[in-house]
């Protein structure tokens, strides 16, 4: 019965297994002893982890030997979980505050005659008669098409104009956090909303109440954002008992970028006292304290 | 409780010592490795859960008749749409596609059974088991209420404490056991079963869709069980896969399950299109057009697959780049599925057409599905996804594509085979109106259902509130459920009258159909064929009956039937019985409430079962007997 | 396609054989997302122990070493068996055995160092994916090293000759791969942390 056609002796085997050990050393040697550095070194070791993969597959498992339908499964297993993997390590990465566009502007409205306007406007376009719903509807989107606003699409003509606030720009000249806190921002505006509002019941507005907890404790806003903050909270007269994930990930430039920018938006500027903007070495500190995201509410002023 | 020597003897001889050709009764069934009762047995389950999924959408849309309404609480209607998903997908459709492959595959390819019979069984108890311990959430808590892809981190431990996300976990983890050794084992015996002369270019068109989806099932289930783990773990041992206070990211989850998910939704149709492949040339008089590029169509179709998962993450904020590569790829992926509408219409078209219940539900299928792929386009392209996302134009293109697909696909392919699974022909007159009930309501329920995305009604919603104009598509939606309800009925009524009746024997052959299964008696005797097949082409046995379509040499023809002369000199074995596939899948079932119930000491007793059924397993060895055929033919 | 004892078959290669690469196939699909996910939330742990802090390279290279070698030793025993050797097979397959089981011990010592650091499953991201992805591997190995030991202990009982080699080669063959996903992990887990 033909199996492989390996003709000779276990000469190839012991090669190999010497190959192997040779190699491993080599890798060891690599980051111990500090041969290469840097992307060469990542470069090497993948190149060597790969030889040593398909000596072993080739060699040790027959591959080179045995039935091309053998090789071939293997391979589209391989080159399947590869390749989704790198597509999924890409999303991840490109999704970085880095390259998202910065959010729309969504107008709040809760004027009636807006969203009579608007229901024209949808009936126009799409020939349905859409009845405008409960009274106290608010969020219509604003007209969407402006003549004066330039619609071509680019990534630049995609992030507005960084708020510039004399008043908020305070002490720490080196750290210019305006373009990369506003960008930043975008990982907090699916919940607290672009215009800092929050949505009622659900997500507290950074609206006045971060200038408040700012007066109180400059620490705690960072000790929100680095480690989070879960369990009921009032804000203004309202409850909310909702899981505010820690973004300690983040680095301490855009933590310290996107609480600043917030702090100099909106109705904050007018609320902050003595306001010294923040610096990557506080949040440094703050990611220090290890804290848990019930600690915050504990610490909350 | 003492009994005595002889009755433990007679207990030991039926239930200890292993089965054998002559066991009978309900031993018989299960510790049966015949592929064809094992494909039986996956179609009345995969049916009864399609009954059972069906009352649970009409108890859905019965609480979406009118606004305001509630018939179910927003927690049963949760948990009722979470039953009906995991239940259609899982336990209904993807099971009767493996129950067709199960009895089908060794008849067409000219085998007698699959390649590792026992694992095939296992795959079958595992299944049951898997869906035993699922539904079993509904009396133990409570069943899973997060619905089909139980998204993170509502499927955490904080925000659902109870039990019933955990019996989605592991039902689904045990279940995907099977389906990936069943998968394994189709694949190994399509690839080395085949009978002499059958070479892969000559295999019906049923065979090549269900190897690919067999591949996809191999590629596919993996980062699906590692998601479950992973849930898993973070359920029973506090890790923080998911846990967003901790840096976890539940989108992770969305990743890893449409990685799964997209694949699986080729999984369903894949078998449905073989099914179709065969059942319009049978019913066109006419061989399947375009062979090759239907074979190529489904090689493309089952690649790209893996390549447009994001496409359920349109709204998650992929980037823009992320987003075209996704619209791109999902556009791509319709191309190689029209080629193949474009091939059954050029099979209809110049063809004797027969207009059998399963010839019907044939074109309905072509058209359902047609307009299912539409709106799949239209929701490829993201800007217009980001506007009705998880609306009910979503629930309608799906239902398009898997239950007009699917369903009606299996529905052509349940007609046309049910005369060799059974030895009986349904009645064509009842199948008209089960066609009828079921097309009607079908379209009645569902076709609403895209203006009502269209008008901005959510999904998964237990109501809606007066005044924003659902009320009459709902209303109409929710008749046709009622309709199609009636024809699961019909189906129903018409299936236990045939399988009652003795007066519609069915022929070896009723449809003078074109491939191997229907050279044999219905229903085929336990060792399928008599003399190992000699294939002269593509549909071969459309030759035999017909030879002045050969196009073979001679030489070839000679060749070929030496081979099958000699390889029937080695005799017809079939495979012995076995309890340890059954045991095994118990000792997980059982090992899975463990997990569940964190009980250490059940959990380790399980295990050892599990590994002394293995062991067991290993240690008797294939066995099996000789079939002795009478001079006659038949079996002695 | 072949005449074998079954009758024809329609490839050349042992169902037992083509059974286990394509399980193999499948079974990339599955460390590939243990490892994507170690890799998507890597760097993301919130707080420490951090890599750099609890492992120790020498000990997981030499740990990756034996590993390497018993792949050898496997290939061997294969060689062995095929040639009719059965002593030096069953040695061989001893062998094997032998240092899959210290590679075992290598991990477990190192779990159980980690956990004493402070790296505990709950801890941090790189707690919950590094013990599920090496603990996954672990397990493979452990049910590798039990195969193994009811291969060897079943050859005494019903001896194995050359004919029954295919059973061995399925065995070495899952061995092999768990021995290449530790390649991966080595290079990819644990040595990228010091560049």
């Amino acid at each position: 019965m033909s199996h492989n056609n390996h003709k000779g002796g276990a000469g190839i085997y012991i090669i190999t297994a010497i190959a192997l050990g040779i190699i491993t050393y080599i890798e060891f040697g690599l980051i111990q002893y500090n041969w290469m550095e840097g992307s060469s070194a990542i470069l090497t070791l993948v190149a060597l982890s790969v030889v040593k993969f398909l000596a072993v597959i080739s060699i040790f498992m027959h591959l080179k030997d045995d039935n091309k339908t053998l090789s071939g499964f293997f391979t589209a297993g391989l080159l399947f979980a590869f390749a989704t993997f790198i597509a999924v390590s890409f999303l991840f990465n490109v999704n970085s505050t880095k390259n998202r566009m910065a959010a729309p502007e969504i107008k709040t409205t809760s004027s009636h005659e807006a969203s009579t306007e608007n229901s024209e406007l949808l009936v126009e376009a799409v020939g349905f008669n859409f009845p405008s719903g409960p009274e106290n509807q608010s969020y219509q989107i604003e007209k969407p098409l402006d003549d004066k606003k330039d619609y071509s699409f680019s990534l630049d003509n995609a992030v507005p104009e960084p708020v510039k606030n004399e008043a908020a720009v305070g002490s720490s000249q080196s750290f210019d956090w305006q373009e990369l806190g506003q960008k930043t921002y975008n990982n907090c505006s699916s919940c607290h909303q672009a215009n800092g509002n929050g949505i009622p019941g659900a997500f507290p507005p950074l609206n006045k109440n971060m200038a408040l907890k700012y007066n109180a404790d400059k620490d705690y806003l960072l000790k929100a954002v680095v480690f989070g903050l879960t369990g009921e909270i009032e804000v203004d007269g309202s409850k909310y008992n909702g899981a505010m994930p820690a973004w300690g990930y983040l680095s301490d430039e855009e933590i310290a970028a996107v609480v600043n920018h917030a702090l100099s938006s909106w109705d904050n500027p007018s609320i902050v006292e003595d306001f010294k903007a923040y610096t990557p070495t506080d949040v440094a500190k703050v990611r220090s304290l290890e804290l848990s995201s019930a600690d915050t509410l504990d610490q909350r002023p | 409780m003492a009994i005595s020597s002889q009755t433990a003897r007679n207990l030991g001889n039926k239930v200890l010592i292993r089965p054998n050709s002559q066991t009978k009764g309900i031993v018989s069934w299960l510790t049966t490795v015949d592929h064809k009762r094992l494909g039986i047995m996956y179609l009345v389950a995969s049916f009864l859960f399609l009954f059972t999924a069906t009352i649970e959408s009409a108890l859905i849309r019965t609480q979406l008749i009118r606004p305001d309404n509630n018939f179910l609480n927003p927690e049963v209607f949760n948990q009722m749409f979470t039953l009906h998903g995991v239940t259609m997908v899982f336990l209904a459709i993807m099971p009767m596609g493996t129950g067709f492959a199960n009895f089908l595959v060794p008849l067409m390819i000219g085998a007698r059974d699959l390649a590792f019979p026992r694992l095939n069984a296992f795959g079958f108890w595992i299944y049951i088991a898997g869906a035993t311990l699922f539904y079993s959430s509904i009396f133990l808590g409570g069943a899973p209420n997060a619905g089909w892809f139980a998204y993170a981190p509502l499927t955490s431990l904080s925000a659902n404490p109870g039990n019933g996300i955990d019996f989605y976990m592991i039902g689904l983890f045990l279940a995907g056991i099977g389906t990936l050794s069943t998968a394994m084992n189709i694949i190994v015996t399509i690839i080395s079963m085949r009978a002499p002369g059958m070479t892969l270019w000559r295999m019906p068109m049923f065979i090549w869709m269900v190897l690919i989806t067999m591949f996809l099932i191999l590629f596919a289930f993996p980062p699906f069980t590692i998601a479950l783990v992973q849930v898993i773990m973070d359920r029973t041992f506090g890790s923080l896969f998911y846990v967003p206070e901790q840096g976890g990211m539940p989108i992770l989850w969305q990743h890893l399950f449409w990685i799964f998910g997209h694949p699986e939704v080729y999984i369903i149709i894949l078998p449905a299109f073989g099914a179709i492949s065969e059942v319009i040339p049978t019913f066109s008089r006419k061989p399947l057009s375009g062979y090759p590029i239907m074979v190529f169509s489904g090689m493309t179709i089952g690649f790209m697959g893996f390549a447009v998962w994001a496409h359920h993450m349109f709204t998650t904020g992929l980037g823009p780049y992320g987003e075209m590569a996704f619209a791109v790829t999902s556009f791509v992926i319709g191309v190689p599925t029209g080629a193949k509408i474009f091939n059954w219409v050029m099979t209809m078209w110049g063809g004797k057409i027969r207009l059998t219940t399963s010839m019907l539900f044939a074109i309905g299928f072509l058209v359902t599905f047609v307009m299912g792929g539409i709106t799949g386009i239209m929701v490829a392209i993201s800007p217009l996804d980001a506007q009705i996302n998880s609306s009910y134009f979503l629930v309608a293109h799906f239902h398009y594509a898997m239950g007009g697909g699917a369903l009606l696909g299996f529905m052509a392919g349940f007609y046309y085979w049910f005369p060799k699974f059974t030895g009986k022909m349904l009645s064509e007159k009842v199948g008209r109106f089960v066609f009828a009930f079921i097309a009607i309501g079908f379209h009645t329920v569902f076709f609403p259902q895209h203006f009502l995305g269209f008008l901005g009604m959510p999904r998964r919603i237990q109501t809606y509130a007066d005044g924003y104009g659902f009320n009459t598509l709902n209303f109409i939606s929710t008749m046709g459920s009622y309709i199609a309800l009636t024809g699961a009925l019909l189906l129903a009524y018409d299936i236990i009258k045939t399988m009652r009746s003795t007066d519609r024997k069915a022929p070896n052959d009723p449809w003078d159909a074109r491939s191997l299964e229907w050279s044999i008696p219905s229903p085929p005797p336990v060792h399928d064929f008599d003399t190992t097949p000699v294939v002269t082409g593509q549909d071969t046995f459309w030759l035999e009956k017909y030879p002045q379509f050969k196009n073979i040499s001679n030489k070839e023809e000679a060749e070929i039937t030496k081979l099958s002369k000699e390889s029937d000199k080695h005799g017809i074995h079939m495979p012995g019985a076995s309890w340890w596939p059954l045991i095994a899948a118990v000792a997980l079932f059982f090992g899975g409430y463990a997990v569940i119930y964190d009980n250490i000491l059940l959990g380790l007793i399980m295990f050892g079962l599990l590994l002394f059924s293995v062991y067991a397993w290993a240690f008797e060895g294939v066995g099996g007997y000789y079939v002795k055929l009478d001079s006659d033919g038949g079996k002695q | 396609m072949s005449l074998t004892s079954h009758g024809y078959r329609s490839s050349n290669m042992k169902d037992p054989k083509l059974m286990m690469w394509i399980f193999l196939a499948s079974d990339c699909m599955f460390f590939g997302s243990l490892i994507g996910t170690y890799l998507v939330y890597r760097g993301r742990s919130l707080m420490g122990p951090y890599p750099q802090d609890v492992f120790n390279i020498p000990l997981t290279t030499i740990s990756t070493f034996v590993l390497l070698m018993s792949s050898f030793l496997m290939v061997m025993a294969l060689y062995y068996l095929r040639t009719n050797k059965i002593q030096s097979f069953r040695l061989a397959t001893f062998g094997v055995i032998a240092f899959g089981s210290i590679f075992l011990g290598f991990q477990v010592f190192e779990f159980s160092h980690f956990a004493e650091q402070g790296l505990t499953l709950q801890r941090n991201l790189f707690g919950s994916t590094f013990y599920v992805l090496t603990g996954t591997h672990g397990i493979h190995v452990a049910i590798g090293v039990l195969w193994l030991v009811s291969l060897l202990i079943a050859s005494y009982i019903r001896p194995m000759t050359s004919k029954d080699e295919v059973y061995l080669d399925v065995a070495a063959l899952y061995w092999h791969f768990v021995d290449i996903v530790w390649i991966v992990i080595f290079t990819v887990v644990y040595l990228i942390e010091f560049i």
